[in-house]
């Protein structure tokens, strides 16, 4: 066996190079350009010289980069070293290392590199517990993934294909507009027309703008709010999924391949898997849609702001289903399709009272105050509103324990179907508040490693509550179950 | 979907309440908490006269408030708070309106810290928790007295050491 010490130190691709200056620079763009726009007409040269020295530093920052960085892969650590001034070593254990992600942006892509991130799947310890190999060649980038994660052949363009759960369907952009992030990308690209106007200083009188928009129907504004948001959706959908696959790999985990211009390749290890999530958000669920998450141990946000675990862009409900299940190596009536148990009656009462509670308190107001002209027409709308709300929250509410999981559905404006592995349970949390006690109900939290850390099981009979959590962890609670015939609360004081 | 068969099990409270001590320490907590909101009041009042008359009910409502509380919270917490350590896991009650039972089985401890700030060592107090791989699965038992933390938190730490793997 060559010791540690034996083995060479690697650099980076030469290729970085020119790439780290060219990021670097990129970074700077808005800063050199307010250096360039703002300020008066005294001191240009200093303004200049200034933004130009600046534009040098980083980039001889970015050239040191590649001579400072080296990195060795040896039988049992990885060993990375970065830094000019302040050395940094940094070590992994090869026996800890969960992940090996792969992303390139586009001028990665450009000279054909990739940056490798390996992750020990560790929640805290911050950067620590991860270690960024920015960048090397692309080919070496999928070898050393298949290395770190001791798959067996490297996925190259001939290896054998994996089995593919899912891939991309142009037809689920549809789905694009109907989420959230549809929503986000209208205000930014407004906000940034906006900003972009006021840097150029065009700015259009008063005036100016009473006459053309005094002119302009509001519909105008309506319709192009609503273009924007299908087009920067589309974009958006494009941007984030184009290409995407989803494989199984050797182990019994996923591979995920996804993006156009910064391209990522993700890998889930099957024995990281704890469950799988599929959410409805209510737009999505009206144009019969879901999106399937995996709920995995150790994973971060990847900094798009994309959400953690997912699997799939929002698409067709029966996909979702099917790639769910796909997840889980289960079939679909075993993961989110379970037939779910019905909750008792005061559980059911309660999604009323708390969605009405509210809209009567709204009405109320709104009858008092008198200010408002179609209060006859606004009081009906906001209570008929909450009682669909409490009754789609009424049809959502139920749980189910199959042979290897806990399932359990609840919600309106995201309806979120959560299967959780029976060995993902990693503890629980019973709360009962004061009106639960009064129903006899408890939410029961299983408390589990991957995911959102816990989830929950909303307004369960005590009893099977306690049942639940002695079917899935055997004898835990036995030392303290005593019989409470009638009792409401769970816990006899 | 059927309706579940609903039967009569209920549990009954772990068997430790913390350390008698502990009601002071919350209440002293409680007091200093009191005396933060209300000494700005009292320094406006004195700077600005003018707005002297609202400060001064606001001041004796907080006063009022601030008591209460120091009256009523610590014995609650101290009669309402529960942990017990069995074979298989660690169990707190905690919680007045809101009743809140934690577990983590020992099997899936990862750390044990035992803490005490300045307050809690000036009554010989000591706070554990204990947590698990989940980034909400940790459990505190406060005001403990200190010589029981220590043991326990050794006892805890012996029972998860010979255990294997990365506890997820």
């Amino acid at each position: 066996m060559i010791t540690a010490t034996q083995l060479p130190w690697q650099r980076l691709d030469r290729r970085m190079l020119v790439v780290h200056p060219i990021v670097d620079l990129a970074k700077l763009v808005p800063v050199l350009l307010v250096i360039a726009i703002t300020g008066g007409t005294a001191d240009d040269r200093w303004r200049l010289g200034g933004g130009l020295a600046l534009a040098v530093a980083v980039m001889l920052y970015g050239v040191s980069r590649w001579f400072t960085t080296t990195y060795r892969i040896g039988a049992d650590r990885v060993e990375l070293r970065t830094g000019l001034l302040r050395r940094h070593h940094h070590s992994v254990h090869r026996d800890r290392i969960r992940t090996a992600d792969l992303t390139a942006n586009p001028a990665h892509r450009l000279f054909g590199l990739a940056v490798v991130r390996v992750g020990t799947g560790r929640r805290e310890g911050g950067e620590d517990a991860e270690l960024t190999l920015d960048a090397v060649a692309r080919g070496e980038a999928e070898r050393l993934r298949a290395l770190l994660l001791r798959e067996a052949v490297p996925a190259g363009p001939d290896a054998p294909a994996a089995p593919e759960l899912a891939r991309l369907r142009w037809t689920w952009v549809r789905f694009a507009p109907l989420t959230f992030s549809a929503l986000a990308v209208v205000g930014a690209v407004w906000f940034g027309l906006l900003r972009l106007a006021e840097e150029f200083s065009i700015r259009p009188g008063t005036q100016v703008l009473e006459e053309t928009a005094g002119r302009a129907p509001i519909w105008l504004g309506a319709v192009a709010l609503l273009v924007t948001a299908v087009v920067g959706a589309a974009v958006v959908f494009v941007e984030g999924w184009w290409g995407y696959r989803l494989t199984r790999a050797d182990d019994g985990g996923l591979v995920l391949r996804r993006g156009l211009l910064t391209r990522r390749t993700l890998s889930l290890e099957g024995r990281r898997i704890r469950g799988v999530e599929l959410d409805e958000p209510l737009l999505v669920r009206l144009g019969r849609g879901a999106r399937p998450l995996a709920l995995t141990t150790g994973l971060r946000s990847d900094g798009s702001g994309e959400h953690v675990g997912a699997v799939g862009p929002a698409m067709p409900r029966r996909e979702a289903h099917r790639v769910a299940a796909g997840v889980l190596g289960v079939g679909e009536d075993e993961a989110t399709r379970t037939r779910l148990v019905r909750h008792p009656r005061a559980a059911l009462v309660r999604r009323v009272t708390r969605s009405l509670g509210p809209a009567l308190l709204v009405a109320a107001v709104l009858l008092v105050l008198q200010r408002v002209p179609g209060d006859f027409v606004l009081v009906p709308v906001v209570l008929g509103l909450a009682l669909l709300l409490a009754v789609d929250r009424i049809r959502s509410l139920g749980h189910a324990l199959t042979p290897s999981a806990l399932v359990a559905r609840q919600g309106a404006w995201v309806r979120r179907t959560v299967v959780l592995r029976r060995g993902g349970v990693i503890g629980w949390r019973l709360e009962q508040s004061l009106t639960q006690r009064r129903a006899g109900l408890v939410t029961l939290h299983a408390v589990t490693a991957a995911g959102r850390g816990r989830y929950e099981v909303l307004d369960v009979d005590t009893a099977r509550a306690l049942e639940l959590v002695d079917e899935i962890t055997p004898g835990l609670l036995a030392p303290f179950v005593i019989d409470g015939r009638g009792a409401r609360s769970f816990v006899r004081r | 979907m059927t309706t579940p068969q609903s039967g009569g099990a209920r549990l009954r409270t772990p068997a430790h309440r913390v350390s008698r001590r502990a009601r002071v320490w919350w209440a002293m907590r409680s007091a200093i908490g009191t005396l933060v909101v209300l000494a700005p009041q009292v320094v406006a009042a004195v700077v600005w006269p003018r707005v002297a008359d609202v400060l001064l009910v606001t001041g004796i409502a907080t006063f009022v408030v601030g008591v209460a509380h120091l009256l009523v919270v610590p014995r609650v917490r101290y009669a309402r708070h529960r942990w017990e350590i069995t074979d298989d896991a660690v169990h707190t009650l905690s919680g007045w309106l809101r009743l809140e039972w934690r577990i983590a089985p020992i099997s899936r401890v990862q750390t044990v810290d035992t803490d005490r700030g300045p307050l809690q060592r000036a009554f010989g107090l000591s706070s554990v928790t204990v947590t698990t791989a989940s980034s909400s699965g940790a459990l505190t038992i406060d005001g403990l007295d200190a010589g029981d933390a220590v043991v326990l938190a050794d006892r805890l730490t012996r029972a998860t050491e010979h255990l294997g793997g990365d506890a997820t």
